[in-house]
C-alpha cells in the first residue's frame, strides 16, 4: 500500500511525462522501419498515450493538488495549460499522420514530436532559471528537428533531384515544391537563435543585479535592485519581441508560414507561440514589482501600449494587403497573441487581479483551439484542394458550400467577439475596462486622463486592425464569382489535373469536425451571453463566466 | 580587476555582435556575430559570480548546460545548411537581405 501511495503522490505532474517517455521508448524500437503497419501502430499508441496523459494530468491534480520543488511548480493554472497543450498535441499528431504517413521518417517524426510535447510541458511548469532555460532550449532544438524532418520533401536537395528527373515540372509545379522552403526555415531559426542568445545575455545582467536563480524569488530579490534591473528587462523584452515576431520583426515568421508544409503550420501556431507566451509570463513578477513604483509603472504601461499599437498596425495592414490565406492566418494569429499584452495592461492598471489575468490567458488558448484552429482547417483544406494558396479560394464560399461557409462565418464572428459567440468574453472585458477608465478611474492605477485616452485609442486600433481583416474575409466569402473573370491565374495544375474553383469536395469527417467546433463555439457563446444578460442564470448550478473568468 | 571595466568590455562585445547580426546578410557572419553576444554573456556570468557572489556552483551548472544547448542548436543549423548546399545554388549561404530587413515589402510579407 505504501508503494501505491508513493506512486500516486508522484502522478502530479510526473505521470504525464512518464506516459510520453514510454511512447518515445516504444518508437525507438521501430525508428527505422518503413512498414505502414508499424507506422499505424506507433501512431495509435502515441494517440492513446496522449489521451491518457490528458486525463492523468487532471486526475493527478485532483488527487495531489499543488506540487512544488526546487525546479518545477504546478498549480491549477499549469494543469489547465498542460491540458490545452495536450489537446493541441492530439490535433497536431493527427495532422502529421494525415500529411506524412507515407514518409520514411514518420516514426522518427512522432518520436521527436513527443519529446517536443514534453519540453513544452516542462517550460510551463519550470520554476528555476536552470529548468526554464534548459527546457526552452530543448523545446527549440526539438522544434527545429521536427520542422526540418516534416519539410524534408520540400527541401532543395529533393527539389533538385526531381528537377534532374524531369526538367519540365520545374515551372509548372513551383507552387507545390517550393525550393525556398529550406532558406525560410533557416532564416526563421537563425532569428530564434538570435532570441535565445539575447535572452541569455539578459539573464546574465539579471543575475548580476539580483542573484536570482528562481522565478518565485524574483518577488524578494528585485526590490533592492531598483532601477538597475531596467537594462536586463529591456533586453529580455526585446528578445521576446523577436521571438513572438511582432512588427517590425515579422519577416522570418511570415516567410516561414508561406513556404513550409501544412503540419509545420500547426506546430508553429499550437506549440511555438503558446510556449513563447508561457515563457514570457514567467517574468511577470518583475513587472508586478516594478509596477509598485509610479514612474516605472507608467513606463511599463507605455511600453506595453506601444507593443500593442505596433503589432496591431503592422499585422492589420499586412493582413489587408496580402492575397495569401496563410499570411492572413499568420497575421490573425499575431493579433490574437497581442491580446496577452492587453491583458497585461489591464493587470498593471489594476482592472483585473492575477487570477483573472491567468484565466484570461487560458481563455486565449481556448479561443485559439475553438475558433482559430477550425478556421485554419478550412483554409488549409481549400489550399490542399486547389493546389494554390490564394484568397480566391474562399471567393463566394457561402454559395458553393453552405455548411463550410456558415461555419467559417461562425468562427470569424467568434474571433471578432460578437455577442452570442465564444470570443465575446474578450470584447466584454475591453468594454468594461474602457467604461471603468472613464467612470471609476479612482479604482485603477491610471494616473491621468491622458493615459486613459491613450488606452482607449490603442484598444480601438487593436479592434479595428482585426476587424478590417475579418471584414475583408467576409466580403470575399459573400462576393459572387463572375464566370467571365476566369483567367490563367484561376486555374491551377496539380498532378496533371486541371481544377476549377467550383470543385469543392470535403469528406464527411471534415464536415463532422468543423460542425463540432462550430457547435461548441455557439453553445458556449450563447451560455456566456445569457450569463452576462441575466445575472442569476446558471446551468445545473454552473456559471461559465464564474468558473472560467470571474473568480 | 574592476567589475565596471569588465562589464563595459562585455557590453562593447554585445553591441558589436548585435549590430553585425542585424547588418550582415551572410549566414556564416550572422552566426559568428551571435557568438559575440554569447561570449559577452559568458563574461558577465563568470565575472559576476567571481566578484559579487561566493556560491558560484549553481551558476556554473546553468552556464554549462545553456552554452552546450546553444552551441548544439548552432551546429544543427550549420549541418542543416550544408546538407542542402548543392551545385544548383552557390549563393545559398547568403540571404537576399539581412536577418530583419526593415522594409515595407518585407513587413507586408511580399516576396
Amino acid at each position: 500500500m505504501d508503494l501505491i501511495k508513493n506512486i500516486t503522490s508522484l502522478i502530479n505532474p510526473y505521470g504525464t511525462f512518464v506516459l510520453l517517455i514510454f511512447g518515445i521508448i516504444i518508437s525507438i524500437f521501430f525508428g527505422i522501419s518503413k512498414k505502414i503497419k508499424f507506422k499505424n501502430f506507433i501512431f495509435i499508441i502515441s494517440v492513446i498515450l496522449l489521451i491518457c496523459s490528458f486525463f492523468i494530468n487532471i486526475f493527478g491534480f485532483i488527487l495531489n493538488k499543488n506540487f512544488s520543488n526546487n525546479l518545477f511548480t504546478s498549480g491549477f493554472v499549469e494543469v489547465i495549460a498542460i491540458a490545452i497543450i495536450l489537446f493541441f498535441a492530439i490535433i497536431s499528431i493527427f495532422e502529421i499522420y494525415q500529411y506524412h504517413k507515407n514518409d520514411d521518417n514518420f516514426i522518427k517524426i512522432i518520436m521527436i514530436f513527443l519529446f517536443l510535447v514534453i519540453c513544452t510541458l516542462l517550460v510551463i511548469i519550470s520554476k528555476n532559471f536552470i529548468a526554464f532555460f534548459v527546457s526552452l532550449m530543448c523545446f527549440i532544438v526539438s522544434f527545429f528537428a521536427v520542422i526540418t524532418l516534416l519539410n524534408e520533401s520540400l527541401s532543395l536537395v529533393n527539389f533538385n533531384k526531381i528537377v534532374e528527373a524531369n526538367t519540365i515540372i520545374k515551372d509548372e509545379n513551383k507552387n507545390l515544391l517550393k525550393p525556398d522552403t529550406f532558406r525560410s526555415i533557416l532564416r526563421f531559426f537563425i532569428a530564434i537563435l538570435f532570441f535565445i542568445v539575447l535572452l541569455f545575455f539578459g539573464f546574465s545582467i539579471l543575475y548580476g543585479v539580483t542573484d536570482v536563480k528562481n522565478f518565485l524569488q524574483l518577488f524578494q530579490n528585485i526590490e533592492p535592485a531598483g532601477i538597475n534591473i531596467i537594462l536586463s528587462l529591456i533586453i529580455i523584452s526585446i528578445s521576446f519581441y523577436v521571438f513572438l515576431s511582432f512588427f517590425p520583426f515579422q519577416g522570418p515568421y511570415i516567410s516561414f508560414t508561406n513556404k513550409t508544409g501544412f503540419s509545420s503550420l500547426y506546430l508553429l501556431w499550437l506549440f511555438y507561440f503558446p510556449t513563447g507566451i508561457f515563457a514570457l509570463l514567467k517574468f511577470l513578477p518583475i513587472i508586478l514589482i516594478l509596477n509598485k513604483n509610479e514612474k516605472a509603472s507608467s513606463y511599463i504601461l507605455y511600453v506595453l501600449l506601444i507593443t500593442v499599437f505596433l503589432s496591431s498596425l503592422g499585422s492589420g495592414l499586412g493582413g489587408l494587403k496580402t492575397k495569401s490565406l496563410r499570411k492572413i492566418s499568420s497575421y490573425i494569429f499575431t493579433i490574437i497573441i497581442t491580446g496577452h499584452f492587453i491583458n497585461m495592461i489591464m493587470l498593471i492598471s489594476g482592472f483585473i487581479k492575477i487570477e483573472q489575468f491567468n484565466a484570461l490567458n487560458i481563455f486565449y488558448l481556448i479561443l485559439i483551439a475553438s475558433s482559430f484552429l477550425p478556421l485554419v482547417f478550412i483554409f488549409i483544406s481549400l489550399e490542399n484542394q486547389q493546389g494554390k494558396d490564394s484568397i480566391k479560394n474562399i471567393n463566394s464560399l457561402i454559395y458553393k458550400d453552405k455548411f463550410i461557409g456558415v461555419s467559417l462565418l461562425i468562427f470569424i464572428f467568434s474571433l471578432i467577439g460578437l455577442p452570442g459567440f465564444l470570443g465575446y468574453i474578450r470584447q466584454n472585458y475591453y468594454l468594461n475596462f474602457i467604461i471603468t477608465i472613464f467612470n471609476n478611474k479612482t479604482q485603477l492605477n491610471i494616473l491621468n486622463n491622458f493615459q486613459g485616452w491613450i488606452i482607449l485609442i490603442i484598444l480601438i486600433i487593436y479592434t479595428a486592425a482585426f476587424l478590417c481583416i475579418y471584414l475583408r474575409l467576409l466580403i470575399i466569402i459573400f462576393t459572387r464569382a463572375k464566370k467571365d473573370d476566369k483567367d490563367d491565374d484561376d486555374i491551377n495544375i496539380k498532378e496533371n489535373r486541371v481544377i476549377h474553383y467550383e470543385d469543392y469536395k470535403f469528406n464527411k469527417k471534415f464536415y463532422t469536425l468543423v460542425g463540432i467546433f462550430a457547435a461548441i463555439v455557439i453553445i458556449l457563446g450563447v451560455l456566456i451571453l445569457l450569463e452576462v444578460i441575466v445575472p442569476q442564470f446558471n446551468l445545473f448550478g454552473l456559471r461559465l463566466t464564474n468558473t472560467i473568468i470571474y473568480k | 580587476m574592476n567589475l565596471v571595466y569588465i562589464f563595459s568590455m562585455s557590453f562593447i562585445l554585445f553591441l558589436i555582435g548585435l549590430f553585425s547580426a542585424l547588418f550582415f546578410n551572410d549566414i556564416t557572419k550572422q552566426i559568428i556575430s551571435i557568438q559575440f553576444i554569447l561570449a559577452s554573456s559568458l563574461i558577465n556570468f563568470l565575472s559576476f559570480s567571481q566578484t559579487l557572489y561566493d556560491s558560484s556552483t549553481i551558476i556554473i551548472i546553468f552556464v554549462l548546460l545553456s552554452v552546450f544547448l546553444i552551441i548544439l542548436f548552432q551546429f544543427l543549423i550549420i549541418i542543416y545548411l550544408y546538407l542542402n548546399f548543392t551545385k544548383y545554388d552557390f549563393k545559398i549561404v547568403k540571404f537576399e537581405n539581412s536577418l530583419f530587413y526593415f522594409n515595407l515589402k518585407e513587413w507586408m510579407g511580399e516576396e
